[in-house]
């Protein structure tokens, strides 16, 4: 097995299929829960189905408007950073780790998550052909609401 | 660059309630560092590294997981095929020792080896607020059969210890490791028309 980086790691097709009937069974009776919902996007940002991935990221982009923990942001930030450089996004998931690492310089695990995305660029031949575009927009907005709550 | 003289990959897991220095641990051992404001983990976070017992050589997968509980997510995928596990209690924080029991109910449910190695590391021993006693660490741990040590992953002290010990205790174990050997003999160099290496 090898556990190189983090980006190459999948959800187990159980696990995903399982988090998906918590969330779901869960929607068809209300709101859904903080942690269903989180264990449902944190799935789908691992499936091999980049539709599955999307779906994860607009569940976790959505969590991120809506919270006002510092926590659940510096989780959410995260995970839609390896989310989008798993779509190959790579410019847009490096907005989002700098996010993080505007609030924490010292954090090592989202420097390794930095460090894996751009030696993925790099692999792909991508290093200096990020591309800034609509993402990055929308994007602005967050990192305002995400400082100011640092503050 | 050494992976083929390795004789297995481990995976270990860190669990232990939130604060109580699961992250220093893995990062004192790995990279020999120590961050007074080591931020809260996110998720689950892992490093690989390698380490020499009785002349073997082993690489490790060191799971680092979140004690925040909203966020740790597909628990059981976390503990799949964990050849060993680190349950960490913060020696200043009493009610971090008194979780424990919950931790090792999770350990039991989740891990798929049954002969996992546990062990149990009080951790932050430099601390002069000292609130569970060795004894007492020493008594829970002979009573849920787990390996233990006192640490600080501050001054290093039993830092070292708790990854030989725990790896030692693996490989002993062979039924833990035996089955995902490569197949080349110790001593002899790999044939060239294997097909697994990485690159």
């Amino acid at each position: 097995m090898d556990y190189g980086s983090i980006l190459d790691e999948r959800t187990n097709p159980a696990a995903l299929i399982n988090a998906r009937e918590q969330y779901m069974r869960q929607c068809s009776r209300g709101e859904p829960s903080a942690v269903a919902t989180f264990a449902y996007a944190h799935a789908m940002i691992g499936s091999k189905n980049k539709l599955d991935v999307r779906e994860g990221i607009s569940a976790l982009e959505k969590m991120l408007r809506d919270e006002d923990d510092v926590t659940g942001k510096r989780h959410y930030v995260y995970y839609l950073a390896l989310a989008y450089a798993r779509l190959k996004e790579y410019d847009v998931a490096l907005q989002y780790i700098d996010i993080l690492l505007e609030a924490e310089r010292n954090n090592s695990q989202a420097q390794n998550l930095k460090e894996a995305i751009k030696s993925k660029m790099t692999h792909d031949g991508l290093i200096g052909a990020a591309i800034v575009g609509g993402g990055a927009i929308a994007l602005a907005g967050l990192v305002a609401i995400f400082s100011l709550a640092r503050k | 660059m050494d992976e083929g003289s390795t004789i297995t990959t481990l995976k270990i897991l860190i669990i232990g309630e939130s604060g109580v220095g699961k992250s220093s641990l893995m990062l004192r051992f790995v990279d020999d560092v120590f961050d007074p404001e080591q931020a809260a983990t996110i998720g689950v976070d892992f490093r690989v590294t390698s380490m020499t017992i009785d002349g073997n050589r082993v690489k490790l997968a060191i799971w680092d997981t979140a004690g925040q509980e909203r966020f740790r997510t597909l628990t059981p995928s976390y503990y799949r095929g964990a050849q060993g596990v680190i349950c960490v209690y913060d020696v200043t924080n009493r009610s971090s020792f008194e979780k424990l029991a919950h931790w090792m109910t999770e350990v039991d449910t989740y891990c798929t080896k049954e002969d996992a190695v546990k062990m149990l590391v009080a951790n932050k021993i430099d601390m002069p607020n000292r609130e569970v006693s060795r004894e007492e660490g020493l008594k829970f741990a002979k009573r849920h059969r787990t390996l233990f040590i006192e640490a600080s992953a501050k001054t290093k002290e039993g830092v070292q210890c708790t990854f030989e010990e725990l790896i030692e205790k693996i490989i002993q174990t062979p039924n833990l490791w035996d089955n995902e050997r490569p197949r080349f003999v110790l001593g002899q160099t790999e044939n060239n028309g294997g097909g697994s290496c990485g690159c």
